[in-house]
């Protein structure tokens, strides 16, 4: 179920970026995330869908919360990741240093 | 800082409505955020492109799930109710996609054949588009093609500023004696400059090409369809020896895939050096090669400078023809009226570019024409389903379904129309495509016979459909947005009353209308071919077997040609079923005559010649040909004898015999003798007798002027045609002939052997394929026609049940009621066929060019449309006009 069902790179990286932003993490937080840790601009309808397949696969979960204090926001949907999520960035994690393994030197220093 | 309002609303409509206000909220925030950064432009320019792109995510990733996906699941259900409301009316369902699926056939296969006559590139040459069709022509339209020499060739390829090279071909016709053991076969070839087939871009599919500087004048070429038909694709022909004219040619190489020359319908299978010419063409030296006068090149090719156009090449020809004149006085190619035109692109020859565009333009507005009518039927057709729904969409408004919601349901079942009547009407368009393949257009100048239809064509025939489909339902559309929940309490018959009726009677008068024009023009042309097909032709075209032989390329001259010609006519005359066998030359039902000119006696100096076309004939020709006498008699073996000395007999048609003595009878021409031009010693020749006249090149106009001459006038230079009557079945002859002239000439091949009748009507074949296509169309536009006079007036009975229930129950009578009905639909019908019968009149002048012995303005034509529309108008009345005296008046009035 959770393990192993990150399908491509770009969901991998939303899903680290949900991680990373814990209780913060809603569309527009995720998009700006990932721009500025890649430095290449993200398109928010990916996001918005990789989201959405994320939390099919039950990779994360979301929740509807309404306007907050001082109408600093109209309702917002808020994604965190699921102990699957987690379990399934650890197992890509430990499959790439796998893959990995024997070519330190491609990675110009130290594994 | 707010993002464009525009883009705003295009994304929120795109946004599922319970996402719909966070997803705004966030974009919101990013636009601010990048605004920040990259100033308000920029992320304006990128909300704009997130305005787009968004809708076309979601709606991939839509298809990718399917429901469940938010929003999906009300897309989804809508296309299916749609597809079970059309289950559910199979009867209009069926006639919209057959409506539908016609005009769009009609269309696809029009501009298909368009496509593959007129824009399909030559296969074998790689970029046509960057090269021109050059021609020396005279200042005319539809100008042929004149050859110029090879030096004057040259001097245009290096002094033409607007050419960066020029090359061209010697079209020539060949006997091939592959070696293989198969007969010697006629084939088209030609020989090529030495830059030709690399100026094309032609690559071989093995060894190498011709027409290199120093080629051998014994390599030929051999085209891919001759390769895999005499050697079975063997790529060990490279290097044999064939026999062409009966000498030694080496195969050196093999043409791409589809290569049969730089023009379309392409038909090359050989291709020779320049050295080569000599040996194919009888009475060409090298020498001639050389000579300025010589005109040998006509198939010019050409690439254009970039920037230059034709206007600019004819000019600067103008300029450099004159250049040559004063250069080589009296030693060139062109005459004083000719000028040198470029033709952007290979494909058609130009003179035949027009009068292809006109065919095609005219089948075209036929197609256009029925594809309207079919939009017309099928908005109709549509209207009336939606009116029949009346009920269904105010129990889904009194539900709380949204007016957009129903709009759309309305156009989710009018694209499954436009898609499923788009496949059928592809169907139909595959089925046309092959008999378009098998019918024999080359009257056309054109060839179909591998044409398909590309995805290209299906995918644009299919858009079309579905357009047209979601046209014909926007009125239904908005009918159906208008739906009210109030109209379940007025049991749902709020469709409008008399608006309605009077909206589908506009339609049927206009769809009757638009019959009327196609069977205007459909009779005029079917009027014109059975006047084609009366034209009385003077000659036995039914019992008559025609071929060619061309003797003169295998060196077959003087006495040796008449001694063959001579052993062939015996040798015919023994084959069984054959009663007469003759020759002459040229050949007749071709087109191309010697012209023949004689001065009437006493006439003034200044007047002209009066011209006629000259054959030369055998007395077995004359025959065996059917022929017939006005006056005097046949040529015999005698008259060959008196051929070439004293006043050399001859034979003149009717049409001749009237120019050479206007008003004269035909009795009286017999032993008069005329004299060539060129004062009182020159030729002379005494009539013999008078021919009926003839119509040996064409069925239009008026008779040819015909002179025949005795053989033995003067060696015939192109090729024989011989000609045998027969007693039996003419298409069996085939097989014989080829023996008796491989017998007495192994090496000549016998070509072109058919029956006169199949000539006859090559000669007919534009005309009746249009005709067909015409009659075609407009009986499944009157059949369209009809079919929507039934829907109005069946939808008129199924609304008035009340009020004819009422008549009924007042002592109006069956009969009464009836014609009521039957007068309705005839009203329509006129009206319909008055509007269509003016607008015919602009119509008619599409085709009055193929018209031929009846005018535009036939009235037997008029007459039978009319009665075919007032048939047709009974016919469609006649259900419905008997279901509304079947209403039991009780019933009617129980209704409400």
């Amino acid at each position: 179920m959770g393990e192993r069902v990150i399908q491509g790179e770009f969901e991998h990286h939303v899903l680290l970026a949900v991680a990373r932003l814990r209780d913060e993490a809603f569309t527009a937080a995720v998009v700006l995330e990932l721009e500025q840790r890649t430095g290449r601009a993200v398109s928010p309808s990916a996001v918005y869908v990789s989201l959405r397949r994320l939390e099919s696969k039950e990779l994360v979960r979301s929740v509807l919360v309404a306007g907050s204090e001082a109408g600093a926001h109209r309702e917002r949907r808020f994604f965190r990741i699921t102990p699957g999520g987690l379990a399934a960035l650890r197992a890509a994690r430990a499959d790439l240093e796998n893959l990995w393994e024997g070519l330190e030197a491609l990675a110009g220093g130290d594994a | 800082m707010r993002p464009p309002r525009l883009a705003r609303w295009l994304l929120s409509k795109s946004l599922p409505k319970g996402e719909r206000a966070t997803v705004l909220a966030e974009m919101e925030v990013l636009f601010r955020e990048r605004a920040s950064r990259q100033g308000r432009a920029r992320a304006t320019r990128w909300y704009l492109r997130r305005a787009v792109g968004f809708p076309v995510r979601l709606a991939g990733e839509r298809l990718r799930r399917g429901p469940g996906w938010p929003g999906a699941s009300e897309w989804v259900r809508d296309l299916r109710f749609g597809a079970r409301t059309l289950a559910r009316h199979p009867a209009y369902t069926l006639v919209s996609l057959l409506t539908l699926g016609v005009g769009v056939a009609a269309l696809a296969t029009v501009y298909s054949a368009a496509h593959w006559v007129l824009l399909r590139p030559v296969p074998g040459v790689a970029e046509p588009d960057r090269l021109a069709t050059v021609q020396l022509e005279v200042r005319a339209p539809g100008s042929p093609a004149f050859p110029m020499s090879g030096p004057d060739l040259e001097t245009f390829a290096g002094r033409m500023g607007a050419f960066t090279a020029l090359e061209a071909s010697h079209p020539l016709e060949a006997d091939l004696d592959a070696g293989t053991g198969a007969a010697p076969r006629r084939v088209s070839g030609a020989a090529v400059t030495a830059g030709y087939l690399d100026l094309l871009g032609v690559v071989p599919a093995r060894g190498r090409s011709v027409g290199g500087v120093d080629d051998e004048a014994d390599a030929v070429m051999v085209g891919y369809r001759l390769w895999q038909e005499l050697w079975q694709g063997d790529p060990g022909v490279v290097g044999t020896t064939v026999r062409v004219n009966d000498r030694p040619f080496r195969v050196v190489g093999v043409a791409p895939r589809g290569f049969r020359g730089a023009s379309l319908p392409g038909s090359e299978d050989l291709w020779f050096p320049a050295s080569a010419l000599p040996s194919l063409e009888p009475g060409l030296g090298a020498e001639d090669l050389t000579d300025r006068g010589v005109a040998l090149w006509s198939g010019m090719v050409a690439r254009l400078r970039p920037g230059a156009t034709p206007e600019a090449v004819r000019a600067e020809a103008e300029s450099l023809m004159q250049t040559v004149r004063d250069e080589h006085p009296g030693g060139h190619s062109f005459a004083a009226d000719f000028v040198l035109a470029a033709y952007p692109g290979l494909g058609l020859a130009p003179r035949a570019r027009a009068s292809v565009r006109r065919t095609l333009g005219q089948l075209g507005a036929v197609a256009g024409a029925l594809l309207l009518l079919c939009l017309v039927n099928l908005g109709g057709l549509a209207y009336a389903h939606h009116l029949g729904r009346e009920r269904t969409l105010s129990l889904r408004r009194a539900l709380g379904a949204g007016r957009g919601r129903l709009a759309r349901g309305t156009l989710f079942e009018q694209f499954l129309v436009g898609l499923l009547g788009g496949f059928a009407g592809l169907t139909l368009a595959a089925a046309a495509h092959a008999w378009l393949r098998r019918a024999d257009l080359s009257s056309f100048g054109a060839s179909l016979d591998a044409i398909v239809l590309t995805p290209r064509v299906a995918a644009a025939a299919l858009a079309a459909a579905v357009a047209g489909a979601l046209l014909a339902g926007l009125g239904p559309a908005l009918g159906a947005a208008r739906s009210e929940a109030a109209g379940l309490q007025a049991g749902g018959r709020s469709g409008g009353g008399r608006r309605t009726r009077r909206l589908q009677s506009g339609l049927v008068v206009v769809q009757v209308a638009l019959s009327a024009v196609l069977l205007v023009g459909g009779g005029l042309m079917v009027r014109s071919v059975m006047a084609l097909g009366r034209v009385p032709l003077g000659f036995d075209a039914d019992a008559t077997v025609r071929f060619s032989i061309d003797p003169r390329l295998h060196g077959y001259e003087a006495e040796r040609l008449d001694g063959l010609v001579d052993e062939l006519e015996v040798r015919l005359g023994e084959i069984a079923g054959v009663v007469s066998a003759g020759f002459t030359s040229p050949a007749p039902v071709r087109g191309s005559y010697l012209t023949f000119a004689l001065v009437r006696p006493g006439a003034p100096d200044d007047e002209r010649a009066a011209i006629a076309g000259q054959l030369q004939a055998t007395p077995g020709f004359l025959e065996a040909s059917g022929m017939t006498l006005a006056a005097g008699r046949f040529l015999t073996d005698a008259d060959a004898a008196a051929a070439t000395g004293g006043e050399r007999p001859i034979l003149v048609s009717r049409a001749y015999a009237a120019q050479l003595a206007p008003g004269a009878p035909p009795a009286s021409m017999v032993g008069q003798v005329f004299r060539r031009p060129g004062g009182p010693d020159a030729e002379a020749h005494r009539v013999v007798g008078v021919l009926d006249d003839v119509y040996f090149t064409g069925l239009r106009g008026d008779p040819h002027p015909l002179v025949v001459v005795p053989w033995g006038s003067g060696w015939p230079d192109g090729e024989l045609t011989g000609w045998l009557r027969v007693s039996g079945d003419p298409s069996g002859a085939g097989s014989a002939v080829r023996r008796v002239v491989r017998e007495v000439a192994p090496g000549l091949s016998a070509y072109g052997i058919e029956p006169v009748r199949r000539r006859v009507q090559a000669l007919m074949t534009e005309e009746r394929v249009v005709t067909q296509l015409t009659s075609a169309v407009a009986l499944v536009g009157l059949f369209l026609a009809a079919l929507g006079l039934h829907g109005v007036l069946a939808y008129a009975v199924s609304r008035r049940r009340r009020e004819i229930g009422v008549r009924a129950a007042l002592g109006a009578s069956p009969g009464h009621l009836v014609g009521a009905m039957v007068r309705w639909g005839l009203t329509l019908a006129a009206l319909g066929a008055a509007a269509g019968l003016a607008a015919s009149r602009a119509a008619v002048r599409l085709i009055e060019g193929r018209l031929f012995g009846v005018s535009d303005l036939d009235p037997v034509s008029y007459l039978a449309v009319v009665a075919l529309l007032t048939v047709a108008a009974l016919v469609a009345a006649w259900a419905p006009a008997r279901r509304s005296v079947r209403i039991p008046a009780r019933e009617a009035l129980s209704v409400e």
